[in-house]
């Protein structure tokens, strides 16, 4: 075989390397499917109280006046979108500062000793804190609202995106920064140009770590007596005892959650190149 | 060593040396280092692991700064890397995000570009047809092929090569030697290459510098009149190689 027939079939099966085979789908929705399945068994033989566990079929029907009906027509119909922007508003404030935060200071201590010294103390210590221990101090600070809930989710999107951006640009091996410096790009310029695609792959778990954390502070944010937003929801039912809607509002947050997640990945990917790859 | 009779070279190496600590101890690489190299002229540098062979290498790129010494190229010290020392390493170095066209012009302003000096390049190094891959779906000839393409395109005064062949395998170890070497006669490319191997150095080199294990200078020079292509089965070229060997034996 010749060189560069051999070099075509190297390219070939390197192409086809990366398409997700149909069986890997189906095995994605597989234990879904079989919870659904258990879930429905246990409320159609009564094996647990409706009140403790609704069935599917009740969960449903909660979900569509929730998301679907006239605001008014029941004491949540139609309430999802205001929630749901209340909660957005929240969550993406609160993670875009912890990025705009947290990026920057990782490549800066991933990079300079100096600097990695002068904060590595001071952010794991802060990172062994559990986010409920801030909540008292936060709601003194801020109040009950936007502010107390968008620094909860900062504080907790912060840590992921910070160690995983260090980690990153501490990786780039020095031959690349000195085949940029050969090939005539400033230092400056191979921050941009070279760490930040090198250290993508990083930066990119630490921000879908962030993101996920995120909601989960924004439920906890939530819970101090918010009038709207998905965690006021799922606190109201409790309150009410309506578990069918408790456990729409999971499902609400884990569905958007992945879709946040999703569309984060896809931003990137449309951003920049060096994402593409992944 | 021998001094050049040339009057102008294009590299001056003069009493360059370098050393570093170790736990408060210096560990001396290389000290008084001395040579020229003409236009166009490739030189290997070869010797044991650990002589200062990729060192020496990273000092004329300006990658690193000599203890003491200096290099000129053309007649001007030389300062931090730049585009007028193309440094080919033994990884390939790529950015891995970038298609082989985006590698080749990394770094060069759109409006400097010349996208038919491009694709000439790409023609000449066998990879026009590959210019919109990603380098994860090269093989490893391939890949160096792209390091060589990417620093020929700025037509550097200095091609500085540091065992750029080492972990290919033999067939497209040959294949990118001849490469190199027609590249060389089209352009007048002054090359400094650094290898470990006898037979590399013997096939590539005008002159071959050996670097002294023990931290000295360099110990000897090899003129190699051989004529090219060069055939290892000759026995000039065996009586050649048998000197180096006995030298690196020394």
């Amino acid at each position: 075989m010749t060189d560069l027939s051999k070099d075509a079939l190297l390219v070939n099966e390197k192409k086809n390397k990366g398409k997700r085979p149909l069986g890997s789908l189906v095995l994605g929705v597989l234990l879904p499917l079989l919870l659904l399945a258990l879930w429905e068994g246990i409320s159609r033989f009564n094996l647990v109280p409706a009140y403790l566990l609704p069935s599917p079929e009740q969960v449903l029907i909660t979900a569509k006046s929730y998301i679907f009906d006239q605001p008014g027509s029941g004491p949540y119909s139609g309430r999802f979108w205001g929630d749901l922007s209340a909660s957005l508003v929240r969550v993406v404030s609160g993670f875009s500062l912890a990025a705009l935060c947290a990026i920057p200071l990782g490549l800066c201590s991933g990079r300079i000793e100096r600097i990695n010294a002068l904060l590595s103390g001071l952010v794991n210590g802060l990172r062994a804190v559990p986010g409920i221990c801030w909540l008292p101090l936060a709601m003194i600070w801020f109040g009950i609202g936007l502010k107390t809930t968008v620094f909860l989710v900062a504080l907790a999107a912060f840590f992921p995106i910070y160690q995983n951006t260090l980690t990153g640009s501490a990786l780039v091996a020095p031959v690349y920064l000195q085949a940029g410096a050969m090939l005539g790009v400033s230092p400056l310029g191979r921050v941009f140009s070279i760490i930040v695609p090198m250290a993508m792959p990083n930066i990119i778990v630490g921000l879908r770590l962030g993101m996920g954390i995120a909601w989960a502070y924004l439920v906890l944010g939530e819970l101090t007596g918010v009038p709207d937003g998905l965690g006021a929801v799922i606190m109201d039912a409790r309150m009410l005892g309506q578990t069918d809607l408790i456990v729409v509002g999971i499902f609400l947050i884990a569905l958007i959650g992945k879709l946040c997640d999703s569309l984060l990945v896809l931003l990137l990917r449309t951003l920049f190149k060096s994402a593409r790859r992944l | 060593m021998e001094q050049s009779v040339q009057i102008d070279p294009l590299l001056r190496i003069q009493a360059l040396s370098h050393w570093y600590r170790i736990n408060g101890a210096a560990r001396l690489v290389f000290s008084n280092l001395q040579g020229e190299l003409r236009q166009g002229e490739l030189v290997c540098l070869i010797g044991r692991s650990g002589c200062g062979k990729s060192t020496l290498l990273k000092v004329i790129a300006g990658f690193l700064q000599p203890s003491s010494g200096k290099c000129l190229l053309a007649g001007q010290e030389i300062g931090d890397a730049g585009p007028d020392r193309g440094v080919v390493f033994q990884e390939d170095a790529l950015f891995p995000w970038l298609t082989v066209r985006e590698n080749v012009t990394f770094g060069m302003k759109a409006n400097t570009i010349d996208s038919g000096e491009v694709d000439a390049l790409l023609q000449q190094v066998g990879l026009f047809d590959y210019a919109g891959q990603l380098p994860q779906t090269l093989s490893g000839g391939m890949k160096q092929r792209v390091a060589l393409a990417r620093v020929l395109i700025r037509s550097p005064r200095l091609l500085l090569m540091d065992e750029p062949f080492g972990a290919l395998d033999a067939q497209t170890r040959e294949e990118m030697q001849s490469l190199l070497l027609r590249l060389m006669r089209d352009r007048q490319q002054t090359v400094i290459f650094v290898t470990h191997d006898v037979q590399e150095a013997l096939l590539l080199a005008d002159r071959i510098w050996l670097m002294d294990q023990e931290g000295g200078g360099f110990t000897h020079e090899l003129l190699v009149a051989l004529p090219r292509p060069r055939d290892p089965s000759v026995p000039a070229f065996q009586e050649q190689a048998r000197q180096l060997h006995s030298w690196l034996r020394q």
